[in-house]
Parts: structure tokens; sequence; C-alpha cells
């Protein structure tokens, strides 16, 4: 499991706004926690594999898709927010993701 | 001012169900009034719902003929802005019904023939598959083997494109594509979805409509394409007319992989795209295929325009 760093939320805010900004075409200042990735930015589920994506190649995560799927169907994240803590948890947990309720 | 070309360029085309920007018009606007021309002759030439075509700005249309007509008119809008500007294409590539829009590029067809081959394919393949309820389902998250045994246990099932490493399509009977989608997100598929699509394209179920669709273009002229079209079913060059004329029949009925054939793009050399149609479709499919390139939309349509070092000259062919 990887250890959360100080700093490391913000980090992954930042990557997480930057990314939205840039692939919905829409100014950052207009983001915020609670923008709905589907219904507020016409997202869809390919700019989370994405997201997964640059976030396993930047902190050398451990996690299949899989283990991600399984969980997001019991903890939907519809948020700029949610996906946020997801991530978080993703890169705390890795595999072991799996393991929680 | 002209500049020797520098890098391969491949121009793709998206097929109908993609998502719009909800701008394009505008954008194409900018460099020439394409669109609004061959609207008009479309609308002389085939049914279309104009009205449709122009209030669906983001292309949820309900009726698939349709939706194909809106597409492939983006599609041979921005063909023209591309060549009017001069940017040369060493190959082109269509998703699924793209094809058509490709080989509007390639000079094998012109603009109303690409309306009558969709028109008689859509026929065709509604007659061929009427009598049962039909489905295409999207599978995102799961790779292709994780796909296969998933489906193994559906005989009428089957893999009819591969978009990329991380997403695939099946098709098959409708009841049994509903079950699949509901079993690959249970095994982890961070989405997987029924397509409102009613026919399963690119399946072993339309290999009656691929042999009628093939008499009808024996009745068609096609010229032999100005660049090779790569070929979405085994990745193969077409060079002629005679080619192009199985590639269609083939594309009716048998899988296609989007994957493949970018990746032998890739592999040939190019490292631009320009995908040719309404939204961005193939260029987020391209954001999970290997390699160093670049994908052009219709977004950024003003930055390709305004690059240098892809400008050739070949005459702009707007037929």
């Amino acid at each position: 499991m990887a250890k959360i760093q100080v700093g490391m939320k913000d980090e992954v805010r930042k990557i997480v706004y930057e990314f939205f900004s840039e692939e919905c075409e829409i100014p950052m200042e207009e983001l915020n926690d609670g923008v709905n990735i589907i219904r507020d930015l016409e997202g869809d589920s390919l700019m989370f594999l994405e997201l997964l994506e640059i976030f396993k190649k930047k902190y050398n995560l451990n996690i299949e898709l899989k283990t991600v799927g399984k969980y997001v169907v019991k903890h939907p994240s519809t948020t700029i927010g949610e996906i946020i803590d997801m991530t978080m948890l993703i890169i705390e947990h890795e595999n072991r993701l799996a393991d929680l309720e | 001012m002209l500049y020797l070309k520098e890098k391969k360029i491949a121009a793709i085309f998206p097929a109908f169900g993609c998502k719009y920007l909800g701008n394009e018009r505008e954008i194409f606007g900018e460099f020439s009034d394409d669109w609004m021309s061959l609207l008009d002759r479309a609308a002389m030439h085939v049914r279309l719902d104009t009205g449709a075509i122009i209030s669906q700005r983001k292309g949820d249309f309900r009726d698939e003929l349709q939706s194909q007509y809106a597409v492939y008119l983006y599609s041979c809008a921005f063909s023209n802005i591309i060549k009017r500007y001069s940017i040369f294409t060493d190959y082109s590539a269509g998703y699924s019904m793209g094809l058509y829009a490709a080989l509007y590029h390639t000079e094998s067809i012109d603009f109303e023939q690409g309306l009558d081959l969709i028109h008689a394919a859509y026929q065709h393949i509604k007659s061929a598959t009427a009598k049962f309820k039909f489905g295409i389902g999207v599978i995102s998250g799961l790779d292709k083997g994780d796909v296969s045994t998933l489906i193994s246990e559906f005989s009428d099932l089957e893999i009819i494109n591969v978009n990329n490493k991380l997403s695939v399509l099946i098709a098959g009977f409708e009841k049994n594509v509903r079950k699949a989608v509901s079993l690959a997100r249970e095994q982890g598929a961070l989405n997987a979805h029924f397509l409102s699509f009613n026919s399963p394209y690119h399946s072993k179920f339309m290999n009656e409509a691929a042999h009628t669709f093939n008499k009808h273009l024996g009745s068609t002229v096609i010229r032999d394409p100005a660049h090779p079209v790569i070929s979405t079913i085994d990745q193969r060059l077409v060079t002629s007319s005679a080619d192009i004329i199985n590639d269609m029949t083939d594309n009716i009925c048998r899988n296609i992989n989007w994957l493949d054939t970018m990746t032998s793009l890739i592999n040939s050399g190019v490292d631009t795209f320009i995908e040719c149609g309404p939204g961005k479709s193939l260029y987020k499919m391209a954001r999970f295929i290997e390699g160093e390139f670049t994908v052009y939309t219709a977004s950024t349509i003003r930055e390709l325009i305004g690059s240098e070092g892809i400008f050739t000259l070949v005459r702009a062919a707007t037929s």
C-alpha cells in the first residue's frame, strides 16, 4: 500500500481539475467538487479510465481496473469531489481496495 | 507559400452514434460553406430530415438512417475543408459506416453515391435482421480476453469490434447482449451498457445482408482510391475499386478491429490523425492506443489548419 504523503490530496485535486477542465473545455474556475461529471460536464467513463491510467503511472500503482470497477459498482462516484476521494482510496489501498466495504 | 510534407497523415472517419460537440457547423463555417451546400445536395438526393439534422446539434438522432446521413454529411464537409487548405492525407480509414466518408475522401465515390450506398446498406441490413431483436453492447474496463470468456456461454454473441485495449463492442440477440452487459458490470467493467442500435452490425447475422449488398455494388461505379484506405477488418491496404467492393461487403458482416487499424497506421509511420467528422469519439478511443501521435478533431481544426509542415500541392477535389 502506498503511503499518503502530505500535500498528495492537493496534487490529486489539481490533476483532476486540470484534466476535466481540458477534456471538457470548461474553465477551471467553473469547476467545483460538486460538479457532476456525466450530467454537468457531459463526461464519460473513458475519462475516468484515462484518469486512472494517469494516476497509475504517476504513483506507480498496483491496481487492476477490474478491482476499481467492482468497487465503483458498490460506491458510485459521480462528482469531481467523489472522484478525488476515490482516487485517494485507490492510491492508499491499491488492489486491496477490493477488501474495503 | 508551400511547405514540404514532413509527417504521414491519416484521415479517420467516425460512425453514427458518436456524440457531437454541438458547434461543428459554426467551426466548419469559419472555413467554408461546404456543410450547407452538402446539406442542400443531400436534401435533393435522399429523403433527408433536414429539420432533425439542423436541430440535433449533439447528434441525438432517433432514426438510425438519418443519423448515418448526418455523420456522413459532417464528415464529407470536413474532408472538403482539409482539401481546400491543401492538407494531404496518406491514408484513410473509416470506423464502421465511416467507411463511406473515407471513400468519398479518397475520391472513390462522389457525395451522392455515398448517400445511396448508406441507404442501400441500411435497407439490406434491416431486411436481413427483421425477424429477431438484436443489439450491441459496449464494455469498457475489461480486456478482450476477459470479454471473450464472458460471452463464451452465449453462442450468438461475438466481439464485433475492439475499440482500444480497454473497450470492445459485442453484438447478438438483444436479451443475451443485455445479460452479457450485466455480467460485465459484475466482473468489474467500469462501463458496460446496451447501445440504442437495432442491428448487429459487423456480425455473422449480417451475412445475408452482405450478400445482397454485394449484388447491389455490382451495379455501382467505384473508382480506384486516390490514396490507400486501410481495411478495418484485416488491416490490408485497399488500393483498387475491386478491393473497395470487397471491403464494403465485408464491412457489413465481418468483425472489425479499430485498435489494430490504428496500430497498423502508426506502425506505417503515421503520426498525425485527422478525425474528419462530428465530435471526437475516435480521439477519445485513441487515448488507449499506444504510440506517439496527435489526433486533430473538429474542435482543433484551427490548430490543424494553422500548423506548418503538413501542406502539399494536392488539388482540392470536392466532388
